[in-house]
């Protein structure tokens, strides 16, 4: 399905910006392959909004290139993008077909096609019954949707969104996340911003993780997990006794439901370990499983990606 | 649909439905129904309703009677604002007592009583006593004016007791004419001229009237779209500079919308009442055939340039501020500016060709109205009126560059203080 990914469709090379003194991205680098989901990912304040906000042209950057299909991005190419952005914001009073048949039409649809789809999705949505309604009028959650909706109806060529499932009950974000995969399978490029890394681990194929303006890590998401230097066992002791772990190359994580968990040093063998440890306890479980997207994340951003701003 | 035309499009769509617009549109219909038919609502209050004057006249002087009747007659010919005269007179031959019976019985009419009356101080009185019988006192108007009718006629009779004829009486007590004289192509007669004044101070209130008000629109607007953070999804498919462009061009239609629907009532009510009652009436004289097309162009094209002219600067300076509490900051100061050009524009009804006058009329921030006025009031040369406007266009072109770059640089600046700071910073 997705024989493609691996040619880049958008290219970040090497862009920096500041704004009064602060360097809110420096000499940020990214590939994101065509017709994938990226998680964009990063502690607060890391970079992600202004770095979309680059790439969408709503800030220039000081310094660097961001191209996209291997061009630069020029005002056409860029109505066929889509936005959600962190801080959400539609016309309050405007009524909800007419605000979406506009935000339509702004990236590019026909007139009658845009109200085809508009019908077609506010039902699949649940709220065919408020295309009339202001905005103002309905709920948080039918307010996001139609945010979502405003973003995607169009089926953008690139999706970038910024914490899209906050907000929604896990009924909607599982049509969203459908929404999601039939754009990727459709050949669209989506990237993502989410703090909730289950959702990401889920979605995504590539994930980049920046931290304080820089790259830490990119790449396919399962490819990162095998490399990962540091390695996690699971382990089980029959009788629940304590596990003596001196002179062993383990470090105590937080536990398991039912077992313990340890990060394993680097270079450390762990078959030498295992053969230690059944020694000295009945082990029941022995398992050594790759770190998840939460490790990897808060190892990459170890050094307290937060920012005082 | 191109994206300019598209936000075109939205804000016309969503202004135009708005209670705001309705409401706005709705109050200048008003005003103009009430203008039409104040003066004849005005008539049809009690104070200014004719007055029926009965004159008992038996005794005229020299075996003339009745002359006090016309003299009254030829005198007391003024006309109430709808257009009907004042006084309706007629001549009657009753007795006192008749009189008194009548006014009694409820008539309005008011009886004057003319009598000879011998005996002193009837040189004072030219000899004739005047008595009026009514059921309710003479107003003061009506009073002086009878009385002043009154003592021409009686002065007539002392002429003619020293044997000065009537004849002569009239020759020597001919008032003098006084004309003025309107230099230029359009009004030529003094009724015209007042109705040139009246419409040009009406199209000048409305002309500062709807610069202030849309331009304090586009600020809100603006504010809006910035404090609802809708802005960032636009900016995301549209420039700024289309997004404020769409924004002014938007109001702009909505203003001329507007002003459609008013000088289409306006001018609509205006013909149908002259087409009723065949005549022009009124305080406010305005007769529909002297309204020169002219003047509506003119007026519609500095009503282009002066909507221009502060559109882009009410545009950046909404785009400074992230609350509508703030709004005030922004649209006061450039309110104050309307103001100054609005009453600077009142001396120049007055002289509009004074060498201040001209000057003004260069200036762009003030010469959409000045000119305005010079056009419809004075005689500007044509070369005056060409480079008021190029440089009125001139100064639009540079106030929209500038507005442009405020207002990209600050749209998604949020919680800043307004300051002369942030404008130069986004100029660099």
């Amino acid at each position: 399905m997705r024989g493609s990914a691996g040619s880049a469709m958008l290219e970040l090379q090497g862009i920096s910006k500041s704004f009064a003194g602060v360097q809110a991205v420096s000499d940020l680098s990214l590939r994101v392959p065509e017709g994938v989901i990226f998680g964009f990912l990063g502690p607060n304040g890391a970079g992600k909004t202004t770095t979309m906000r680059m790439v969408l042209d709503i800030l220039r950057p000081d310094s660097g290139r961001i191209a996209w299909r291997g061009a630069p991005i020029t005002d056409r190419v860029r109505r066929r993008f889509g936005y959600l952005p962190e801080e959400r914001g539609l016309y309050p009073k405007m009524r909800v077909g007419d605000q979406l048949l506009f935000f339509a039409r702004l990236h590019g649809m026909e007139r009658a096609a845009a109200l085809r789809v508009i019908d077609r999705e506010l039902a699949r949505f649940g709220i065919a019954d408020r295309k009339d309604s202001r905005l103002e009028e309905l709920s948080r959650g039918n307010q996001q949707k139609v945010q979502v909706l405003a973003a995607l109806l169009h089926e953008p060529d690139l999706a970038l969104l910024d914490e899209p499932f906050t907000g929604l009950d896990p009924i909607n974000s599982e049509l969203l996340k459908e929404a999601l995969i039939a754009l990727r399978d459709a050949g669209k490029t989506i990237v993502f911003c989410s703090h909730r890394l289950e959702q990401v681990e889920e979605l995504c194929e590539d994930v980049a993780i920046i931290a304080r303006g820089c790259l830490r890590l990119v790449g396919n998401l399962a490819r990162l997990r095998r490399q990962a230097t540091r390695r996690v066992v699971h382990l089980r002791v029959a009788d629940g006794s304590p596990v003596p772990t001196e002179g062993l190359p383990l470090r105590p994580l937080e536990p398991g439901r039912d077992y313990l968990r340890f990060a394993l040093d680097e270079g450390a063998e762990p078959r030498h370990v295992l053969a230690t440890l059944v020694q000295r306890v009945p082990v029941e479980l022995f398992a050594l499983e790759r770190p998840s997207l939460q490790e990897i994340f808060l190892e990459a951003t170890a050094d307290g990606g937060e920012r005082s701003e | 649909m191109s994206v300019v035309r598209l936000i075109v499009h939205r804000e016309y769509a969503t202004r135009v439905r708005g209670k705001g617009f309705i409401a706005a549109t709705l109050f200048g219909l008003l005003a103009i129904v009430a203008l039409n038919f104040a003066p004849a609502l005005m008539d049809a209050l009690a104070g200014s309703r004719q007055l029926q004057l009965a004159v008992v006249d038996r005794s005229g002087p020299a075996g003339a009677p009745g002359f006090f009747f016309e003299r009254l007659t030829a005198d007391l010919t003024e006309t109430l604002p709808g257009g009907r005269p004042a006084y309706v007179l007629r001549r009657v031959d009753m007795t006192p007592a008749e009189i008194e019976q009548r006014v009694a019985a409820g008539d309005s009419t008011a009886y004057l009583v003319v009598e000879r009356e011998a005996g002193q101080g009837a040189t004072a009185t030219a000899g004739y006593s005047f008595r009026v019988v009514s059921a309710e006192a003479l107003s003061g108007t009506d009073r002086g004016r009878l009385a002043a009718a009154l003592t021409t006629a009686a002065t007539f009779i002392r002429l003619q007791e020293r044997g000065i004829s009537a004849e002569e009486a009239r020759t020597l007590f001919a008032p003098v004419r006084l004309e003025s004289e309107v230099v230029g192509e359009r009004p030529q007669d003094e009724s015209a001229a007042a109705e040139s004044w009246n419409l040009t101070y009406i199209l000048v209130i409305l002309l500062y009237m709807t610069i202030v008000m849309y331009g304090t629109y586009i600020a809100m607007g603006v504010i809006e779209e910035k404090s609802s953070r809708v802005v960032e999804v636009v900016v995301a498919s549209a420039r700024p500079f289309q997004l404020m462009m769409g924004k002014v061009l938007g109001l702009a239609l909505v203003a001329l919308t507007q002003y459609a629907v008013w000088l289409g009532a306006g001018f609509g009510l205006l013909a149908a009442r002259e087409a009723l009652t065949g005549m022009a009436v009124g305080p406010l004289t305005l007769r529909f055939a002297n309204v020169h097309p002219g003047l509506l162009v003119a007026f519609l094209v500095f009503f282009v340039l002066g909507f221009f002219t502060y559109a882009g600067l009410f545009a950046a300076g909404g785009s400074l501020v992230s609350r509508s509490e703030d709004a005030q900051q922004i649209t006061l100061p450039l309110s104050i500016l309307i103001v100054a050009a609005f009453f600077l524009g009142f001396y120049a009804m007055d002289k509009p060709d004074a060498p201040l006058s001209v000057a003004l009329s260069m200036v762009p921030l003030l010469s959409p109205i000045i000119m305005f006025v010079r056009v419809a009031m004075g005689d500007p040369a044509a070369w005056q009126v060409a480079l008021s406007v190029l440089l009125s266009l001139g100064s639009i072109g540079l106030f929209v560059w500038v507005a442009a770059k405020v207002f990209r640089v600050n749209l998604l600046l949020y919680g800043r203080r307004v300051g002369f700071s942030a404008v130069v910073k986004a100029l660099r």
